[in-house]
């Protein structure tokens, strides 16, 4: 493998990290805050990726805008799933809450699937000359989609570690029992962290989306590589999500040479295996949580 | 009187565990309840807490019943209680703990998250000097950032002390503020709690360590087997024969 095949297999091993990250932020999250692995987060991106097709269907070019209605649609889906279904569900095991987010991932691919049909859409994107850098193509729209998902990131650790609602979102995932009795609003907290996880997944989404192609089954294709960023990283940790996303995206890609594109997914998961095995509660479990 | 316990009665399951218990706490007291193991001392402090429901007799704080009142809406009218255990938000650190415990704050909200005015900025500036002043008056300062989960289990009763504080209560319910805390700083934690009283909040303190709670305060009552046998200034008490006669053929 030479330099410049290693380089671009590697940027394009960076902007799948991201993705998995992403997503795997958006499942940790949920997992520190509301105790359960939310197995709709992978198709509740899908559903922000579509509104921002939709919003391209309606002539408007500007990604910024169709990013945009894409995190809105995603917040208002979180929080009426969370309204309708998870409050409900508040107290009860584990796995009947992961039974219902089953079911939920279900019912959303189903009427995505319904409304927009099965084949493949596309972002518009305006073509742009790579940028290259000695035999490394770097594409100016890939830039931007690292930018836009680490921007997402860092609003999102803004939000948890910078402001008073993220305080009472690490002290609900720390001991909801004492947020209650401490007189904050666990309710309101479950909104908010909901609202967040929605935006996450709303631009995780819009960059799968548009580093590849729209499809029905996008979210849920991205769900098992994010259940194993969000273990790799450590359950309920947003920093392991993030640093284990990019870890697998990177070995992915860079293993293509090697084992082929098929099984570049079945490598990230052998990687994920070892590490367990040295690191059984992941790379950053109990350290940085959240909770 | 500030808090009153009138003649409170509660079984379990057939079991008489409290018989027609009274016990008047003035406003800025200082009063103590002992009793041998079983004689009902965390059951009577779950009924004043409410969370547990009295099956006769009445709870009232500042003139007013509190029967039918959750525990939050008890502490909203300035009547909190601590565990014996304290149970800090271990990953948060010591400022957190005391940040998040301050109640009715505004940048709860997601949308102010950001956007923050003039009037959240100060409401957080506020909250931020309590919580300073809290942490010099209580000697955490050196320890603000760390996760208090790292926190000895003195220091943790401290931080329970400070975060009770963050609300601005009338009168804190004490479970075992000695309990698993290093003897060296039984004087320093009596030494706070005495402070926190003369600055006017009043203290009902279940305590096992009876030197240590009779050097604190001006008022003990003795609970055995569901019953109030003596209450009084701790000397009277301790000399009292009935209270001899709990403690020597008590479990304890």
């Amino acid at each position: 493998m030479n330099a410049a095949l290693f380089f671009n297999l590697l940027l394009n091993g960076v902007i799948e990290g991201l993705i998995i990250g992403l997503a795997a932020l958006a499942l940790n999250l949920v997992f520190a805050v509301a105790r359960f692995p939310n197995t709709a987060t992978g198709d509740i991106m899908t559903v922000g990726a579509y509104a921002g097709i939709a919003v391209q269907g309606l002539g408007i070019s500007s990604t910024v805008l169709q990013m945009l209605a894409a995190v809105v649609v995603c917040m208002a889906l979180c929080v009426v799933l969370y309204r309708l279904v998870f409050r409900r569900l508040q107290g009860r095991s584990m796995l009947a809450v992961l039974l219902a987010s089953i079911g939920l991932a279900f019912i959303i691919r189903a009427a995505v699937f319904l409304i927009a049909g099965p084949e493949q859409r596309v972002f518009q994107i305006p073509l742009q000359r790579a940028i290259d850098i000695g035999g490394v193509a770097l594409q100016p729209s890939m830039l931007w989609l690292a930018v836009t998902a680490f921007g997402c990131m860092a609003v999102v650790f803004a939000v948890l570690f910078l402001t008073p609602i993220g305080r009472r979102m690490r002290a609900v995932a720390d001991n909801r029992a004492l947020a209650r009795t401490s007189g904050i609003d666990v309710d309101r907290v479950m909104v908010a962290l909901w609202l967040l996880t929605g935006a996450v997944c709303g631009v995780a989404g819009m960059v799968l989306g548009i580093n590849t192609v729209v499809m029905p089954e996008n979210g849920w294709n991205i769900l098992l590589p994010a259940f194993a960023a969000a273990v790799l990283g450590g359950v309920g940790s947003p920093v392991g999500a993030i640093v284990a996303g990019l870890a697998l995206g990177i070995v992915q890609e860079l293993s293509t040479p090697f084992v082929g594109f098929t099984y570049k997914i079945a490598l990230s998961f052998v990687a994920l295996i070892v590490i367990l095995a040295i690191r059984p509660r992941g790379l950053f479990g109990a350290a940085v949580k959240v909770r | 009187m500030s808090l009153e316990i009138d003649s409170v009665s509660k079984s379990f399951g057939g079991l008489q565990i409290l018989q027609d218990v009274s016990i008047a706490v003035p406003a800025g007291g200082l009063v103590g309840l002992i009793g041998p193991n079983g004689a009902g001392k965390s059951t009577l402090f779950a009924v004043v807490g409410g969370f547990e429901p009295a099956d006769a007799g009445h709870v009232r704080f500042e003139g007013r019943t509190l029967d039918s009142l959750s525990p939050q809406a008890r502490a909203r009218q300035g009547l909190m209680r601590t565990f014996q255990v304290p149970r800090p938000f271990s990953h948060l650190t010591v400022r957190e703990n005391l940040a998040v415990s301050a109640p009715g704050q505004k940048g709860e909200r997601l949308r102010f998250a950001f956007l923050a005015g003039g009037m959240l900025k100060r409401e957080q500036a506020a909250i931020a000097e309590q919580a300073g002043k809290v942490m010099d008056f209580l000697r955490l300062a050196p320890v603000a950032d760390l996760p208090a989960g790292q926190l000895s289990g003195g220091q943790r009763k401290l931080l329970e002390l400070g975060r009770m504080l963050m609300c601005k209560p009338r009168m804190i319910l004490l479970d075992e503020p000695f309990a698993g805390v290093n003897p060296v700083l039984y004087a320093e934690i009596a030494d706070r709690i005495v402070a926190i009283n003369q600055s006017g909040i009043g203290f009902l303190i279940v305590e096992h360590n009876i030197p240590a709670l009779t050097r604190m305060v001006n008022e003990l009552h003795v609970l055995d087997r569901g019953r109030i046998i003596a209450h009084g200034p701790p000397d009277d008490v301790l000399k009292d024969a009935r209270v001899r006669t709990a403690y020597i053929g008590g479990a304890s």
